[in-house]
């Protein structure tokens, strides 16, 4: 079963007219289930983003002393239109969102099909091949920069090793980007690597029978069968993937602190920046709005994308 | 999975076994060389890189006795990881309990509010999942202040309990759709409560459920960096801003480092392993299934 | 229902895990008994001191001090931020005297004026630190606990090696020498990059210095930049005193900052992501030629533990310059002697008691320990504390450190001494907002060095952004405070 939610819903007790005291107990029992939950993400979600919301439109420098807020209207919008850091920040965020999930997908399709053929020890690759993905990212930040560190580390040792130039990964401004999306590839690929092969698992047999009557290739095989059936939960799980990736901060925080300059400097990573470094939190909500207004677009079309497939099944 | 055997040859195959090994030792080797490094002498860091132990240098349990023993470093160890048992665990807990409730209602119920029904509230939540934090950290941090209850435990599983409970209503909901629903309707007939039905019969069928959610929230939430940067200072640290206070100010500790790194990774890494089948459905909400 | 087992018993621990917290106490009657408190550092090096003395303290007035650790980019938001919300999250707090602005001008900390009344130890500090540093207004609201000045260190082997001496004079065109000025500075770095002039096999290169974002760059750029700007009586080393104007773009920066680019290409590679700590482990490796930092090299390159170079190390004060750019006249000029500017960069770490701490009393007990001649002695002649002379103790007992393996310690305190007390030497930034004016500086410093802009177009850029700061801060205060921390009277 691939890319499918949950099973229609037959209701229970839709309505049940019963005793009185039942009716009001019913009506308890019904909302008592959902309430808590709703009560918990209003209280902690929707409130603070509306507090945040109002926030975006005021002045407030949290060190002034004596300094409250005060309403700008849109003076904090206004000023973000020419904040050059903040739109770098963005365009560094989607390079690394767009080249990370890319990769990413490509080389688990390919080890998903290689591990969706009879090999041995598949079982226990696929269980090896999981860990990274499951592990404290401030951690793995910090088994990179070992490893990349310029002259202590085994990268550099491993490229002179082979004859090549040893390269300043974290430290070059062309380079440290990438060095970041090699880790989050590192860390991620797995994701796409077992939902991919799951995927691949659940393919309906007949197409393959039939197209090899025909006569077709592996690699017809691949590209006229099992990619087009396969769109569905790839773009899917992309999607999954690339939220999640739009939010990145804890790789940055330490593998480069947002350096060289601002070349590894993420949304987050600025607003984080804005927020708590310079303490300005009227400006800093304003710029965390555009980044919310930007994934609620996004995953607008993910969850339309997922409510689909539940339909449809 | 005959299909794919089929047409392939023995160099397609030599090709195959070559990008798996390959793919392998990339997945394994830094976790190999945090192994190694954290049982190196200094010297055997700066000289380096080294990687074989016994052979290119001789191994030391001294970081690993320091991390744990050092009369300056016991509580700075210990209270962090304290932390982040008891903030994992309880928001862990919390979210388990919060979203199986809501999920069994989903399932179970049809709410109608207007022109909102049951998928526009399970939809509602789950939107809640996709949020930046860094919106949500900046006004949490303002409300918890206000509440006097910044850098405690609190305000941490507070916060984690909100970030996991959309992914624990979505993996719960799944489960409890699939579970036959004979058994609840002859108890309701019987005259249990809804709830007593949750409770005595929907519950213990779907403990695999319950248990992969619970650990899936539970490394979640011992992950977590954002929301522990910004809402803690000192008593309410948790193990990843240890970690990231660790930098290089003194030369690269890379001993000491590896050492608190693997402490982190340990523990999830076991649960990792306990919730491997369930990771698919688990990482894509049930999106993807096996 | 094994699993249902798991569970109840994973809830059942979370209960007593979060309830199993306070920790007992034992009966005794010590000083201060039972007393818990938190001191907030920087993590890594400056830490060490209060790692070290905390157990003996502890022995004595059987309190326990609890040491939280920030990475430098992060202390100072923690710090603030634990201020303006009211978290009373720290009792003690170590930071640069750079932030006193913020933090003794904030209002966060404790006068310690009826302290020091009975302290007979206080005199013997270094008037710099005990009333400047340590002080804002003429109060006083911390210990110093460091004393702290960039310095040069050189290897003397090289400077003295016959062979180098001859090859260096055919190329330059004139003697090697322990460098005096920038321009030698650079000269001997470049000598001295890319061959192995130590025999080990390994190539070798000209210069150690910091340069990671976050990593403290802008204090090594102020170090290279100030004796370009800094004429004797004149300000002119972060603002003009009459509008609060940014000074931060004019020539004589800019020539500071190519002079610090133009390092890049003559350190090991990795060295813009060099921190602190990577200078200091580098330099007594042996890696390099010249190395700028403050009096830590010097105690961790003559610690056999920790260092290949043990004595053949030589300090000097910074470099200066002969060619000055006047900002009244606007133009550059050649002055007949080299024009130092030593930029008594950062100021040192002192130690406050918060307004918010249980128990100021121990909290000062605990500084007044740490910051006494004999334990302060001990911690400033040893490598790994990051912690550097400040009392006039320290520089009397030169015995102690000879003992400690410094084969030349009059060389290294008499550097030291120059920096301190030269007529010209340039105090850190020490207005409120200096750290959020720092953090643009640090970002467009790191960029100038990755070579994503020229010197001049960071420098301007940075220009912009200090203005921004002191309008959004208020320029008339900022004034007030900027000539109140040169000494000035009011305008």
């Amino acid at each position: 079963m691939a890319a499918q939610g949950a099973q229609p819903v037959a209701p229970l007790t839709s309505s049940q007219p019963r005793g009185g005291g039942r009716r009001l107990g019913g009506f308890i029992g019904k909302y008592g289930f959902i309430l808590p939950t709703v009560g918990v993400i209003l209280a902690l979600s929707i409130y603070p983003l509306i507090y945040s919301l109002t926030l975006a439109f005021c002045s407030w420098q949290l060190t002034r002393i004596g300094g409250g807020r005060t309403f700008v209207g849109l003076a904090n919008f206004i000023a973000l239109m020419s904040d050059g850091r903040f739109w770098f920040s963005l365009k560094t965020t989607l390079i690394f969102v767009v080249v990370s999930v890319g990769v990413q997908y490509v080389i688990g399709l390919v080890m998903a099909l290689i591990l969706a053929s009879e090999i041995r020890g598949r079982k226990f690759l696929r269980v090896l091949l999981l860990i990274p993905m499951m592990l404290t990212p401030v951690a793995i930040g910090y088994m990179w920069r070992m490893i990349l560190n310029s002259t202590r580390g085994p990268a550099n040792h491993f490229l002179t090793l082979v004859g090549l130039k040893p390269l300043e990964w974290l430290t070059s401004s062309d380079i440290a980007l990438p060095s970041i999306i090699l880790v989050d590839i590192w860390q991620w690929t797995p994701f796409f690597i077992v939902t991919l092969l799951a995927g691949i698992q659940s393919l309906p047999q007949d197409p393959y029978e039939a197209a090899t009557i025909d006569g077709a290739t592996g690699w017809q095989l691949f590209w006229y069968v099992t990619f087009p059936m396969l769109l569905p939960v790839s773009v899917t799980v992309i999607f999954l993937r690339a939220i999640e990736a739009f939010k990145v901060f804890d790789k940055i925080f330490v593998l480069t602190g947002g350096g060289p300059g601002m070349a590894t400097e993420s949304s987050t990573f600025y607003i984080y920046t804005l927020a708590f470094r310079h303490f300005n939190l009227g400006y800093a909500s304003a710029a965390a709005y555009i980044l919310l207004i930007l994934i609620v677009f996004a995953s607008t079309v993910l969850l339309n994308r997922i409510r689909r497939q539940m339909d449809v099944t | 999975m005959s299909r794919h055997a089929k047409s392939r040859n023995r160099l397609g195959s030599l090709l195959m076994y070559l990008v798996l090994i390959a793919w392998t030792a990339f997945t394994v080797f830094p976790l190999y060389w945090t192994v190694i490094t954290s049982v190196k002498t200094p010297l055997a860091v700066n000289e380096g890189p080294f990687y074989f132990p016994f052979i290119d240098f001789k191994p030391t349990l001294d970081a690993w006795v320091g991390i744990f023993t050092r009369e300056f470093s016991g509580d700075m160890v210990t209270r962090p990881f304290g932390n982040s048992v008891v903030v994992g665990l309880t928001s862990a807990v919390l979210a388990v309990i919060l979203g199986s409730l809501a999920a069994y209602g989903l399932t179970r119920f049809t709410y109608r509010l207007g022109k909102i029904g049951n998928k526009d509230i399970a939809f509602w939540i789950l939107s809640q999942r996709m949020l930046p934090p860094i919106a949500t950290v900046i006004p949490l941090f303002i409300v918890f202040k206000t509440l006097r209850i910044l850098d405690t435990r609190i305000s941490l599983i507070l916060a984690y309990t909100m970030f996991n409970l959309p992914f624990s209503v979505w993996l719960m909901r799944d489960f409890f759709a699939s579970l036959p629903r004979e058994v609840e309707e002859c108890a309701l007939v019987d005259g249990c409560t809804p709830f007593q039905v949750f409770y005595r019969i929907a519950l213990p069928l779907s403990t695999p459920g319950l248990v992969a959610t619970f650990i899936f929230c539970l490394i979640f939430a011992w992950n977590e960096f954002l929301f522990a940067l910004v809402l803690t200072f000192s008593k309410g640290q948790t193990m990843p801003l240890l970690i990231a206070g660790q930098n290089f100010q003194r030369g690269p500790q890379w001993w000491d480092i590896s050492a608190m790194a693997l402490l982190t990774i340990f523990p999830v890494l076991l649960l990792a392993l306990l919730v491997e089948r369930y990771i698919v459905r688990g990482l894509t909400l049930g999106a993807v299934k096996e | 229902m094994r699993r249902g087992l798991v569970l109840s018993v994973f809830f059942a621990l979370t209960i007593v895990l979060a309830f199993s917290l306070p920790f007992g106490a034992s009966g005794s009657t010590k000083k201060f008994q039972g007393v818990q408190l938190t001191l907030a550092g920087e993590s890594g090096l400056t830490i060490n001191p209060m790692k070290w003395h905390r157990g003996e303290w502890g022995e004595m007035t059987g309190a326990n001090i609890n040491i939280v650790e920030h990475p430098f980019a992060s202390l100072f938001e923690k710090i603030m931020t634990s201020f303006v919300t009211g978290t009373a999250a720290y009792d003690i707090i170590v930071y640069p005297s750079a932030w006193s602005g913020d933090i003794m001008g904030g209002g966060y900390v404790l006068p310690l004026t009826k302290y020091l009344k009975d302290n007979p130890d206080w005199d013997d500090i270094l008037p710099l630190y005990r009333e400047r540093i340590a002080a804002w207004g003429n109060t006083v609201y911390a210990f110093p606990l460091d004393g702290d000045s960039h310095m040069l260190y050189y290897r003397k082997d090289l400077i003295e090696n016959p062979k180098y001496k001859a090859d260096f004079k055919k190329k330059y065109g004139y003697d090697l020498q322990p460098p005096k000025t920038w321009k030698m500075y650079k000269d001997i770095a470049e000598f001295f990059t890319g061959w192995d002039w130590d025999g080990d096999g390994k190539p070798n290169y000209g210069v150690v210095e910091s340069m990671a974002r976050g990593g403290q760059s802008y204090w090594w750029f102020f170090s290279h930049s100030a004796a370009y700007v800094a004429i004797p009586g004149q300000v002119s080393l972060f603002f003009d005193p009459d509008n609060m104007k940014p000074l931060i773009n004019s020539p004589g920066h800019v020539q500071g900052l190519q002079d610090y680019v133009d390092m890049v290409k003559y350190g090991p590679p990795g060295m813009l992501n060099y921190q602190v700590g990577d200078v200091r482990s580098e330099y007594p490796l042996g890696t390099a030629a010249l190395a700028i930092d403050w009096g830590d090299v010097g105690t961790m390159a003559n610690d056999p533990k920790l260092s290949k170079v043990v004595g053949k190390v030589g300090y000097l004060p910074l470099p200066g310059s002969t060619r000055v750019w006047n900002r009244k006249t606007g133009k550059w000029e050649d002055f007949p002697e080299i024009n130092y500017a030593p930029y008594i960069a950062f100021g040192g770490w002192v130690a406050s008691i918060t307004k918010t701490c249980k128990n100021p009393d121990a909290a000062y007990d605990f500084l007044r320990y740490l910051n006494s001649p004999a334990v302060s002695l001990k911690d400033v002649t040893t490598g790994g504390s990051g912690f550097n002379p400040y009392r006039k103790s320290h520089f009397e007992a030169v015995q102690r450190w000879r003992e400690f393996g410094f084969p030349n310690p009059e060389e290294y305190l008499q550097a030291i001494r120059f920096t301190i007390e030269h007529p010209n030497a340039q105090l850190d930034l020490r207005i409120p907002g200096a750290a959020e004016y720092f953090e643009v500086l640090d970002l467009n410093l790191s960029r100038a060095l990755s070579k994503e802009v020229t010197p001049k177009q960071a420098l301007d850029a940075v220009y912009q952004e200090w203005e921004k700061i002191t309008n959004k801060l208020g320029r008339e205060k900022q004034l007030r405070y900027y000539r109140e921390s040169l000494g000035l009277p009011p305008k």
